[in-house]
């Protein structure tokens, strides 16, 4: 029951995914970036259905359970003919097809390529790191217990009086976080029949691995496969994102969803005919994110103003319109739950209710917090991203900034958005009500967590690709 | 010496290779002996010890819970492992409840509390915690 509470959801993902991309084979070049947005995308759509499972039958009882599988197994099965009776496709995969050609190991010793094995082994390691640390702490870090898993013990134990999951009367902290970890592991324990610790660790671990394979598979699809594993490498070399993905955190999911709004940016800049697809799936994206933590909502509001802001200057207004469409549309359903969730519930969230626009503007006009907040943002960055500090500098000496003017667009909205997003933070920490000094340095570290995988990739976007020998040959 | 693109290329993956593998490899190191020979989590060590004391409680109750603590962080923290390991009770920060949490360093002020609050002792959950409940008057 595990593999099938995992299996529906993720397979119809897979398959809406393919649909609207309209690939001319299922297997192809672009299955690997597919099956890991997939992933993501099924864990989200499962947490909405059983939230709306949850609301109108009262719990997520056999009935609901046995109706839900019904209900994706329909849901394959008309994606499965409607694929199955389509017309045979012409190729509009053509950019992404060079990279294979270009792509030679760019770190060989007697002919064994290194990079390649040394990818493969980083992948390893870090799947060893991340069992021994679960092995360690099979309940997940103090936000994992005190939050997320704590929720979703609450949703699966109370049964129909799964309300109580959001008394502010007892110590359940946070009532006002939404729900796709809670919500998608509830689900998982309502399959099995019990509330076994396996569903949480999976769900980590989902997440933690196809962040890297979604950053890896994007890399390789639009630039080439050394700079995909170059990429993932990086990313690799940050132990704290393994560490924090075991701990089952939402900062790991949350990532996910917003590197996923940024690579469908890319892809959509990379293949201009399937834009509205690509815009309507980073629309989902970037609700879900909302839908995992409630750094989303100012994700969502940034990724429309960037995106706004960046296409009606590079490209016009019509342009926007027609993109904007498409992203609402994938948006809107997801925002509509999580409408239904904050309204229906008496929550309230800590850092904006019950302030006085007094007690703001003070807290707004204190120079000093400015100083403590700008100090941790530096201080943080150097403890737990030295990596990154070394390695970018390097590699933009040795591979330069990329004058791929297919990209521009989706990198200045990423760039823009991700600047935007720790801007954003950053007053957030000016106006809140908790002891600075505590918050700061209690959540900063995660935060940074959670653009970090959009950071590298946008970083690696940026620069030319490796192994295209005439890039760096004729700088020589 | 000087080293051209290419080569600086090669020798920051190299080391991004190496770092990156020896940096999982110690980490898991240290997981590993962790998991071998501290003692356990502490969500595990709250689940072991409340899991019998969920049993004698009956559905629906709500439970007070509180501990001579309160001033060091760690009261949150047992506040919530608490109310982790015995949800779907609701495990609140008071001593009004029908059933009472109470952890005390202090026999003393244990003694104190159980005479104060007119508490009897339902079960030991370990040399400093236990479950009460009210007497009925």
């Amino acid at each position: 029951m595990l593999i099938l509470s995992l299996i529906l959801p993720i397979t119809f993902a897979f398959l809406l995914i393919h649909l609207l991309w309209a690939s001319p084979q299922i297997i192809n070049s672009q299955t690997a970036i597919k099956l890991f947005l997939s992933v993501g995308l099924g864990l989200g759509i499962s947490s909405l259905s059983y939230w709306v499972f949850l609301n109108l039958s009262g719990s997520f009882n056999s009935f609901s359970i046995i109706l839900e599988a019904a209900v994706f197994m329909v849901l394959i099965l008309v994606c499965a003919v409607i694929q199955l009776k389509r017309k045979p496709l012409c190729n509009i995969n053509e950019p992404f097809q060079k990279n294979e050609k270009e792509s030679q190991d760019i770190l060989t010793w007697h002919k064994i390529p290194f990079l390649t094995i040394g990818f493969w082994t980083a992948i390893l390691c870090t799947v060893v790191l991340f069992v021994t640390r679960t092995l360690n702490n099979p309940h997940g870090s103090w936000d994992a217990w005190a939050i997320w898993n704590m929720r979703a013990r609450f949703l699966y134990r109370s049964q129909e009086h799964w309300i109580t999951a959001f008394s502010s009367m007892h110590g359940c902290t946070h009532t006002d976080y939404p729900l796709l970890i809670p919500a998608a592991i509830s689900r998982i324990w309502g399959y099995i029949g019990s509330d076994t610790l396996h569903a949480p660790m999976i769900v980590a671990f989902l997440f933690t691995f196809s962040t890297v394979g979604l950053i890896v598979s994007a890399m390789i699809l639009i630039k080439n496969r050394n700079h995909g594993y170059v990429t993932g490498l990086i990313l690799l070399s940050l132990t704290f994102f393994t560490i924090h993905g075991a701990g089952q955190v939402a900062d790991v999911p949350f990532g996910f969803f917003v590197l996923s709004t940024m690579v469908l940016f890319f892809l959509k800049d990379k293949l201009p005919e399937k834009s509205a697809v690509f815009c309507f799936l980073a629309g989902m994206m970037a609700g879900l994110s909302a839908w995992t933590k409630n750094e989303g909502l100012l994700f969502i509001i940034i990724i429309l103003f960037s995106h706004f802001i960046v296409t009606v200057f590079k490209q016009g207004r019509a342009s926007y319109f027609k993109e904007i469409r498409p992203l609402f549309l994938g948006l809107s359903p997801v925002i509509l739950i999580i409408a239904h969730f904050k309204m229906n519930l008496d929550i309230s969230n800590d850092l904006v209710s019950k302030r006085s626009a007094e007690s703001l503007v003070k807290l707004l006009f204190d120079p000093e917090r400015y100083l403590i907040v700008g100090k941790s943002y530096l201080y943080y960055l150097n403890k737990k991203f030295l990596a990154i500090i070394i390695t970018f500098p390097l590699m933009l000496i040795a591979l330069k900034l990329s004058g791929d003017k297919n990209i521009k667009v989706s990198s200045t909205i990423s760039a823009l958005a991700i600047l935007l997003l720790l801007f954003g933070y950053f007053m957030i920490y000016i106006i809140t009500p908790h002891d600075l000094a505590w918050h700061v340095k209690t959540s900063l570290s995660r935060l940074y967590l959670q653009v970090m995988p959009s950071v590298v990739f946008v970083f690696f976007m940026l620069l030319n690709s490796i192994g295209r020998q005439p890039d760096y040959g004729s700088r020589k | 010496m000087t080293f051209n693109r290419p080569q600086i290329l090669k020798i920051v993956i190299a080391i991004v290779i190496l770092f990156t593998i020896l940096g999982s490899i110690k980490k898991a190191q240290k997981e590993w002996k962790d998991f071998n020979h501290n003692e356990k989590d502490i969500a595990v060590q709250y689940e072991e010890k409340l899991g019998p004391v969920k049993k004698l409680l009956p559905p629906g109750v709500n439970i007070g819970y509180t501990n001579d603590d309160k001033d060091s962080g760690k009261f949150a923290e047992s506040l919530y492992l608490t109310q982790y390991a015995l949800s779907p009770h609701k495990v609140m920060n008071n001593e009004m409840a029908d059933f009472i949490i109470a952890s005390f360093t202090n026999p003393a002020e244990k003694v104190q509390f159980i005479k104060d609050n007119h508490l009897s002792l339902v079960k030991d959950i370990d040399d400093k915690m236990a479950l009460y409940t009210r007497k009925t008057q």
